[in-house]
């Protein structure tokens, strides 16, 4: 158990709302969406709590296979927001690299990806990627991200 | 030894700051990982036997790639493509962001689609859009770094049912969550959670793409 894990989470996101808004919104989400389980599977305390309040009003009990949502411990949110970024770190240069092979592969000598817009109607302009040095970038980045969130991450614990 | 919150705030910080010099937006994010499931359809087309060429004419090897940033019309704008080509001249295309039509006859957006060569050609001569009848395999991609909602996999299965369930993949980075993951096991496309290109879950995908494109080759 980590200590003081809800307040790090709250100041990680307000944090993330700002760099990564995105990233932060998915967060979120996954986190006040809570862990779904069936019956059979709450926690005891939990499972008590909510047959007391099905037999206060007599409504029955709670069957093995009903599905209920259980919200996540303070460590598993903190989990869940580690874990979010790692994967975010892996994928992005992962992506890179997949497609640097490609075009090494495939004897694209420019090493540059463009990305348009099909609809010549449309005012973005094309981007482009130096993908040789953007997939080197990248890899760095998972690098250092992976030793600053690895001893966090296992402090942490497993949400799964 | 236990990291106290200033620690763990601070290494969490400066992580946020090392993603940020390379991730800009989501948008460009979602491209690179859509260009990234074509790098894993073109390697399953080759484990199908199959000789890939990058073109954007269909002939020539391409000498840079252009991809869309949304999705288009196959026969609009020269953008680059898979085709492969296997042993008794049966050849198939691989596209990035390119509307198909449903069984219903509305138009769908495949974020990767594996087509019948014919029907590529078809599309670009006859500026008519592909038909999913002759879709190999689609993937839907979601660069989710946390598990996608519920909506995902609702929308997936109604993408799927327009397609042909068996044609479609959804794959995304995130491990999928307690919702969605039970939700999409009771359908006939395929999941891919925790599909990262060179990790075990894109071999299964790539695995799962091969055999599509071999049962076409086997049935016709």
């Amino acid at each position: 158990m980590v200590q003081g894990s809800a307040e790090v989470v709250d100041e990680i996101l307000r944090n993330l709302d700002r760099e990564l808004p995105d990233i932060a919104a998915q967060i979120r989400e996954e986190i006040a969406r809570g862990r779904m389980v069936k019956g059979s599977k709450l926690p005891e305390r939990v499972r008590q709590d909510r047959q007391g309040a099905l037999t206060a009003q007599r409504l029955g009990r709670i069957g093995e296979n009903e599905l209920a949502e259980v919200p996540y411990t303070d460590d598993e949110s903190l989990a869940i927001l580690c874990d979010t970024l790692l994967t975010l770190a892996r994928s992005l240069a992962a992506n890179r690299r997949a497609l640097l092979n490609l075009l090494v592969d495939h004897g694209i000598q420019s090493g540059h990806v463009t990305f348009a817009q099909p609809d010549e109607t449309q005012t973005a302009e094309p981007t482009s990627l130096q993908v040789e040095g953007e997939t080197g970038r990248a890899e760095v980045m998972f690098g250092r991200v992976k030793g600053l969130l690895g001893p966090a991450r296992e402090e942490v614990g497993s949400w799964h | 030894m236990a990291l106290t919150k200033g620690e763990l705030i601070a290494a969490i910080e400066e992580a946020i700051g090392a993603l940020r010099t390379v991730y800009t937006d989501a948008a460009r994010e979602a491209d690179l990982y859509e260009a990234a499931l074509l790098t894993v359809a073109t390697e399953a087309a080759e484990a199908a036997g199959g000789d890939c060429l990058i073109t954007n004419d269909g002939v020539s090897a391409a000498s840079s790639a252009v991809f869309r940033t949304q999705p288009g019309n196959l026969y609009v704008g020269n953008f680059t493509y898979v085709l492969a080509s296997f042993f008794g001249g049966r050849q198939v295309e691989i596209h990035l962001g390119v509307y198909v039509a449903g069984k219903s006859g509305v138009l769908h957006e495949c974020d990767v689609a594996v087509l019948d060569q014919k029907e590529a050609e078809r599309s670009r001569v006859g500026s008519v859009h592909p038909r999913s009848s002759n879709l190999v395999a689609a993937v839907e991609a979601k660069h989710y770094s946390a598990s996608p909602r519920l909506r995902v996999g609702r929308e997936f299965i109604g993408l799927a049912s327009e397609m042909g369930p068996s044609k479609c993949t959804l794959a995304f980075p995130a491990p999928g969550g307690s919702n969605i993951m039970p939700l999409l096991a009771k359908h006939p496309g395929e999941c891919f959670d925790e599909l990262i290109p060179g990790t075990p879950p894109a071999d299964l995908m790539c695995g799962h793409i091969t055999q599509k494109i071999k049962n076409w080759i086997n049935r016709t």
